[in-house]
């Protein structure tokens, strides 16, 4: 079921006056998608959420899900009206109940009511989602954490409700279970085709399990896209520097053909690459290259045809991070990072070029 | 909330509130709605009785009458006076004593430590008319048992006393009863700093060659003097409020305080003069109100200047040496006076069929007669089941009130709660004698009085929530603000309501605090005397009334009975919420 989000603002008051939690957020989530909000604490990715879910009060805009407004002009339908199902960030598990009474809850209530008869069966087939069939009558206080947020997920949809909405699920969880439980959500959720709004700081979580993103800062999108788009396109250097490692280049715009390859000149030298439309030889910019689009190679070696950006610098620090070797390269006094192989032996004090395409280039006005 | 800056908790909550909020809430603020009706009510019409003429239900016009009345009479100064008197000097002793013991129970080697501990609790488990009762029967300057025996004694060195030599019925009396009483709650509210006190600070003293008394007075107590002082002004307050000893010691020897004035006012005198008694009530709910006002502040500043570090080390023991034993003495006798005395004296009244002072001779006359005419007296399957019924119901509407109120306070992000809190806080400066006065003036005046609920149980249960209620949204504040507010979410998008989503989801999660204040409420129910002594009709007397009302007629011994199984009722259900009362003590205010 679809969702839309229209022009939502959210204001709280604290003591030192108000505060602008969200200043007019627009999203629209088609049937199905798993879209995702990204950003950092306090950027209100969390607060939208809570707005369609029902818990907070926006100030304006609308919100509907499918047909039904649900949310606007500061009037909206309380969270148990709602046809969603949500996981809290503390999973927020009752512990004075087992596993089977935590999941059969919703089918309790009027929203979702279901007689008695067919509850277990459907307990039973919510937790078999999330592999917890076995641990139906165990007391709640007795899971470990990710078994909390398993069950927690089969609470959620056990009424198969139209949206489901995920507050930082995986925050709580130690690094191995969190890659582990974002392929079973991203799997879980592709076979139900149910909408899911995803909320969380961490880019490798939106990267991974989204099929669009929204990068918001300071109660605003920043840039909506698939994760392709964010990641290699990002459209300011604040998206590109929290999606992935980037390396930001500052100059002027020396060369802004209408077709082809455009120059920046940088304090690193000159580099070559696309200048966005709009903007003029002479423009203060920055250009930001990805760690992983530098090739780097030891200065002396001999020969080889460079095919585009060249930089050539001396590594400072070379840091072992086990899948890559992560190096700090001085480059006309500008420290640029890139990564390089494992198998490659390059040390610190090394004199090295850095090779990179005109394509993995993408440059801000400044 | 209101607890700290009130000023500052409003402006922080100044969001307005949804009209969806209210909708969705509707059923907790119709609870709050009914909470706010009963304590308002009662304190308003107090007010607008106090300038009206005539009887609360046929009033006769407006008047400042009752106030150039009442100031003008000497003895509603006097009684104000005699008040104060008892409640300092009453707060002394019970201090002096109450810190001795913490002291001697916690930080010494004093013999029975541990058995003391659970006998200091006993005296709460004697309601205060018995306690008061059981003291007129060994000290009344006549046949005051241990007045005769005290004569006897003279006697043999030829000292002929007429009476005496002993009077309970005097302003000493009356102090040295008060004094005993408040000693258990101040124990109570003061053990905990003493166990958690950082035993350093008087090692630091003792390495600076000072003795262990100089320790004590010196390092010890001055540590302490925060918690100390917010306990001294509790028990001061307590004091002010009290009424059994006044109304069983006082009235007889004709010395008034302001809550037996009132009572003396409405109850006794005839004719009755509810304006004239309307005055004192809200001179007295004034006073108190500002005495907790006070309270609080001393209670802000004392957490500032805390001695208690929260880390779990042993506290220290002093070696008293010598002084063990007349350590243990003096507690033993403290525990006679308290508690075996005045128990031992009802007991023995109870199986006598009529009083006698106790000796051998007289014991020859023992008999079950007064427990089985109890047992069989019509009226006392009726006083056992209104007891009963007054209990439940009183514990389960306050619990429950409590727990929804709070909920709101301090879920709600609205402006207001803050006020919200202070007002169900402000019963607890209510003293119960004028809580009663209130809830008759606004039950025998239109236009509630056509509920009919003047003289019923209700009334009753009324004024028990009444006084309460502050007690149960203190433990209920801090028991909800442990719930995790994400639990209640959860419930919520599952699609339950806000009423469900209490009592399936946050009453089961705190229900241990929930439990533990029912037992409070039911416990003092059981012992309540003011209120139902003021709103009882002849069909619905309690226990408590009872129990006076055959004192008042002369059969001390079918009192005494009732007495001795109240308390052995009382006793199990004290030692019961041991426990709880210390965490409740630590939080005062």
């Amino acid at each position: 079921m679809r969702v839309g989000v229209t022009n939502l603002t959210k204001t709280y008051d604290s003591p030192e006056g108000p505060v602008e939690a969200l200043m007019g957020i627009n999203f629209e989530i088609a049937a199905g998608e798993f879209y995702t909000l990204l950003g950092p604490s306090g950027c209100g990715k969390s607060t939208t959420l809570r707005c369609i879910a029902g818990l907070e009060h926006p100030n304006g805009g609308e919100i509907t899900i499918g047909d039904d407004i649900v949310s606007t002009g500061g009037r909206s339908t309380p969270p148990n009206l709602r046809p969603i199902g949500m996981v809290f960030q503390s999973y927020a598990i009752w512990p004075h109940m087992t596993v089977f009474n935590n999941v059969v809850f919703p089918l309790k209530q009027a929203r979702s009511r279901v007689p008695r008869s067919e509850r277990r069966a459907r307990v039973m087939e919510a937790l078999a989602l999330v592999k917890m069939e076995e641990l139906a009558d165990r007391p709640a206080p007795h899971l470990s954490g990710g078994q909390q947020q398993r069950v927690a997920l089969a609470r959620a949809l056990v009424s198969k409700p139209d949206v489901l909405l995920l507050d930082e699920p995986l925050s709580n969880l130690d690094a191995r279970l969190r890659h582990d439980l974002r392929h079973e959500i991203q799997t879980l959720t592709k076979s139900l085709g149910i909408t899911t709004l995803y909320v969380t700081h961490d880019q490798v979580e939106a990267l991974a399990m989204s099929d669009r993103i929204a990068v918001m800062l300071d109660g605003v999108i920043l840039q909506e896209g698939s994760p392709r788009d964010i990641y290699l396109r990002p459209e300011n250097d604040f998206v590109a520097g929290f999606v992935g490692q980037v390396n930001f280049f500052k100059g002027k715009v020396t060369e802004a053909p209408a077709q082809g390859l455009g120059a920046v000149e940088t304090g690193a030298g000159r580099i070559s690459c696309t200048i966005p439309a709009g903007i003029k030889v002479g423009a203060a910019v920055s250009v930001s290259v990805r760690p992983e689009s530098l090739a780097t190679r030891v200065a002396n070696d001999a020969g080889g045809v460079f095919t585009g950006n060249v930089l050539r610098g001396k590594v400072t620090q070379a840091v072992f991070l086990g899948d890559s070797i992560d190096c700090q390269v001085e480059v006309q006094g500008h420290p640029v990072r890139a990564k390089v192989e494992t198998t490659s032996r390059i040390g610190v004090g090394d004199e090295v070029y850095l090779e990179f395409d005109p394509s993995a280039c993408v440059v801000f006005e400044d | 909330m209101a607890s700290g800056d009130p000023a500052r908790a409003l402006g922080l909550m100044r969001s307005r509130i949804p009209w969806d909020a209210i909708r969705n809430n509707w059923a907790v603020i119709a609870i709050i709605a009914f909470l706010l009706f009963l304590i308002l009510v009662p304190i308003t019409r107090l007010l607008i009785n106090s300038f009206l003429l005539g009887h609360p239900s046929v009033p006769e016009g407006w008047t400042l009458q009752n106030y150039t009345a009442a100031f003008s009479m000497p003895i509603f100064y006097s009684a104000l006076v005699t008040t104060i008197w008892i409640a300092a000097v009453g707060t002394f002793v019970t201090l002096a004593l109450a810190v001795l013991f913490a002291w001697l129970i916690e930080r010494t080697d004093m013999p029975g430590r541990n058995l003391a501990w659970s006998l200091i609790l006993i005296p709460m488990a004697i309601p205060g008319v018995l306690f008061a009762l059981g003291w007129t029967l060994l000290l009344s300057p006549k046949i005051g048992a241990l007045n005769i025996y005290l004569r006897d004694f003279f006697n043999l060195f030829g000292v002929q006393f007429e009476e005496g030599p002993i009077n309970i019925y005097t302003l000493g009396g009356l102090i040295f009863l008060d004094g005993l009483r408040g000693v258990t709650t101040v124990f109570l509210m003061i053990v905990g700093s003493f166990r958690m006190m950082d035993p350093s600070l008087e090692e630091a003293a003792r390495v600076s060659k000072a003795g262990a008394a100089a320790t004590f007075f010196q390092v010890t107590l001055p540590a302490m003097l925060p918690a100390v002082l917010a306990a001294a002004m509790y028990s001061f307050i307590s004091s002010m409020e009290s009424f059994e000893a006044p109304l069983a010691v006082g009235l007889p020897g004709n010395i008034f305080v302001l809550s037996t004035l009132i009572y003396f006012t409405t109850r006794i005198q005839a004719p009755m003069d509810y304006g004239l008694a309307a005055v004192f009530g809200v001179s007295y709910m004034v006073l108190m109100v500002l005495l907790l006002v006070v309270y609080r502040r001393f209670v802000r500043h004392s957490d500032r200047f805390s001695t208690i570090t929260g880390k779990g080390f042993r506290p220290r023991v002093t070696s008293i040496g010598k002084w063990r034993y007349p350590a243990l003495a003096m507690f033993v006798l403290y525990f006679l006076l308290a508690v075996v005395a005045p128990f031992a004296i009802l007991l023995w009244a109870s199986i006598l069929p009529s009083y006698r002072v106790p000796s051998w001779e007289a014991l020859s006359l023992f008999t079950w007669a007064n427990y089985v005419e109890i047992f069989e007296a019509d009226r006392v399957l009726n006083v056992v089941w209104n007891t009963v019924y007054l209990m439940l119901v009183a514990a389960t509407v306050t619990m429950i009130l409590a727990f929804v109120t709070s909920w709101g306070i301090v879920r709600s992000q609205v402006k207001g709660a803050g006020l919200l809190d202070g007002l169900v806080f402000l019963p607890h400066a209510i003293p119960g004698i004028v809580i009663a006065l209130a809830l008759i003036m606004a039950y025998l005046s239109p236009p509630l009085k056509y509920l009919g609920l003047y003289g019923s149980m209700s009334l009753m249960v009324m004024g028990l929530v009444v006084s309460y209620v502050a007690f149960g949204t203190r433990l209920m504040n801090s028991a909800i603000m442990q719930v995790h507010k994400e639990l209640e979410q959860a419930a919520y998008v599952s699609g339950a309501g806000t009423m469900r989503t209490l009592f399936t989801i946050t009453l089961p999660l705190l229900f241990p605090a929930f439990a533990a204040g029912w037992v409070w409420v039911a416990v003092h129910a059981l012992r309540s005397f003011s209120i139902p002594l003021m709103l009882a009709s002849r069909e619905n007397e309690v226990f408590a009334v009872l129990l006076w009302e055959y004192w008042e007629e002369g059969t001390s011994s079918l009192s005494s009975a009732l007495g001795v199984l109240m308390i052995l009722v009382l006793i199990p259900l004290t030692l019961l919420m041991r426990r709880f009362i210390v965490q409740f003590s630590g939080q005062q205010g």
